[in-house]
């Protein structure tokens, strides 16, 4: 049962593109386990629909048009290729949002130990965050440790708990860089989960999105 | 120049037989509520490449995701980066056509949503944070499995519609930032000067206006 979901606030910068890419992944995670924050999503969207629709045009130049007519003429009428996730995919646990990450399952990623009962597989996603998948081993209890920057966490498979509550499937959770906890994972299989942090290099605690002066 | 695609001012024709009904430029305001002949030109353009279609199309959308594009400041750094969102989010909804389901959304959700990841995508590319998953990967869209309920989706778009129309200026300001200009809560509240509790607040009662609930029922 899923008890933890993203804040309201989440929801809307992801439905409009604001949330950084790393926290999107994880809460597109989440909407595949998730019915009421997929209707609450949808409906955000179309809020923002509703709002580019209603915008004061600006116009347009017609040698764009000529362009992109241009292009579309000289492309072949192919459909795109089915996404990976259509395909047979040999692990129907493993969330449709992660399976163009993880083509050959959880095991074939590059797991290293690091503490006990606690496995770590690192991602490449953006610059700013380290995004790495968790492998907790049934019935274990990882020693206790605090984050020095904030945690996103998303639930793959099995299940843990810590003094703060229990942890299933699909669960969305965030801890700031304060928490301590020592989770203890279920007995009946080990617990994987998707993690993204600020890398140790920022200072501050929060998730900011990259201001880049050449950009803003 | 406005763009000038080759078409009788005023009408479309129904693709399902002779009867042909008269479709007015209706002013921008009223555009929301009537999604059906942006819907029945995307279906052509999916199943026919009627290019015709995807002319009318053009004329209607470009100039609103260029606006979408100028809205977010995409403009100030690199110019022309407008014109190539627009570009871009329009070769997109030719090549994706046949992907478009109106029983899922409308066309202007399902064009906003190519607009919105393509500018995702723009952004990454300009500050060199490319990796091979782009936007479409990362806010992955489930294909819903559960049924549809029409009518109360239906009703559910008229309240949003509704309610967007009786905000107040200061919801419908915070709303245009997040949503159109690409910031969230915490930026819009450093630029408005403003707690960030305030702008969440905002958001709330805009939501809470459109009938649309955030909270969840387990808290």
């Amino acid at each position: 049962m899923i008890r933890h979901h993203p804040a309201p606030d989440t929801l809307v910068e992801y439905a409009a593109g604001s949330l950084p890419p790393a926290q999107a992944l994880c809460l597109s995670v989440h909407l595949g386990y998730c019915q009421q924050c997929q209707e609450k999503a949808r409906q955000l969207k179309q809020v923002a629909s509703n709002l580019m629709a209603k915008q004061a045009p600006v116009e347009v130049d017609a040698s764009l048009f000529d362009r992109v007519m241009a292009r579309i003429q000289t492309e072949a009428v192919t459909p795109e290729p089915k996404p990976v996730t259509e395909k047979s995919y040999p692990w129907p646990s493993i969330p449709k949002a992660l399976r163009k990450l993880l083509p050959n399952g959880f095991d074939s990623l590059n797991w290293k130990r690091a503490m006990k009962n606690l496995e770590v597989a690192e991602l490449d996603i953006d610059q700013d965050t380290k995004v790495s998948f968790h492998r907790m081993s049934t019935g274990g209890k990882v020693p206790a440790h605090t984050h020095r920057s904030d945690e996103l966490t998303v639930v793959l498979q099995g299940g843990f708990s810590d003094r703060y509550g229990r942890y299933d499937e699909g669960d969305f959770i965030v801890r700031t860089g304060e928490h301590e906890h020592a989770p203890t994972v279920d007995q009946d299989g080990d617990c994987i989960t998707l993690s993204v942090m600020e890398k140790p290099i920022k200072l501050t605690g929060r998730f900011t999105r990259l201001l880049n002066p050449f950009l803003r | 120049m406005a763009v000038q695609p080759n078409r009788k001012h005023g009408t479309v024709q129904r693709s399902n037989g002779g009867a042909q009904s008269k479709v007015t430029r209706l002013p921008m305001s009223h555009q929301g509520k009537d999604q059906e002949p942006w819907n029945n030109l995307l279906e052509q353009v999916g199943s026919n490449q009627d290019q015709q279609s995807f002319a009318q199309l053009f004329q209607h959308y470009a100039p609103l995701i260029k606006a979408f594009a100028l809205h977010s400041g995409l403009e100030r750094s690199v110019s022309a980066q407008a014109d190539e969102l627009v570009q871009e989010v329009m070769t997109l909804v030719w090549r994706k056509a046949h992907t478009f389901d109106r029983a899922k959304a409308s066309a202007t959700t399902w064009i906003f949503t190519i607009a919105r990841n393509a500018r995702i995508d723009l952004y990454r590319r300009l500050s060199r944070h490319q990796t091979e998953l782009t936007a479409d990967d990362l806010w992955f869209e489930e294909q819903t499995e559960g049924p549809i309920n029409n009518l109360q989706q239906h009703s559910a778009e008229q309240q949003i519609r509704k309610g967007m129309d009786t905000l107040p200026h200061e919801q419908k300001e915070a709303l245009t930032k997040v949503f159109l200009e690409d910031k969230t809560h915490q930026q819009v509240a450093e630029e408005l000067g403003l707690p960030l509790g305030t702008v969440k607040s905002r958001i709330r009662l805009a939501m809470q206006k459109m009938k649309i609930s955030l909270e969840n029922t387990e808290l």
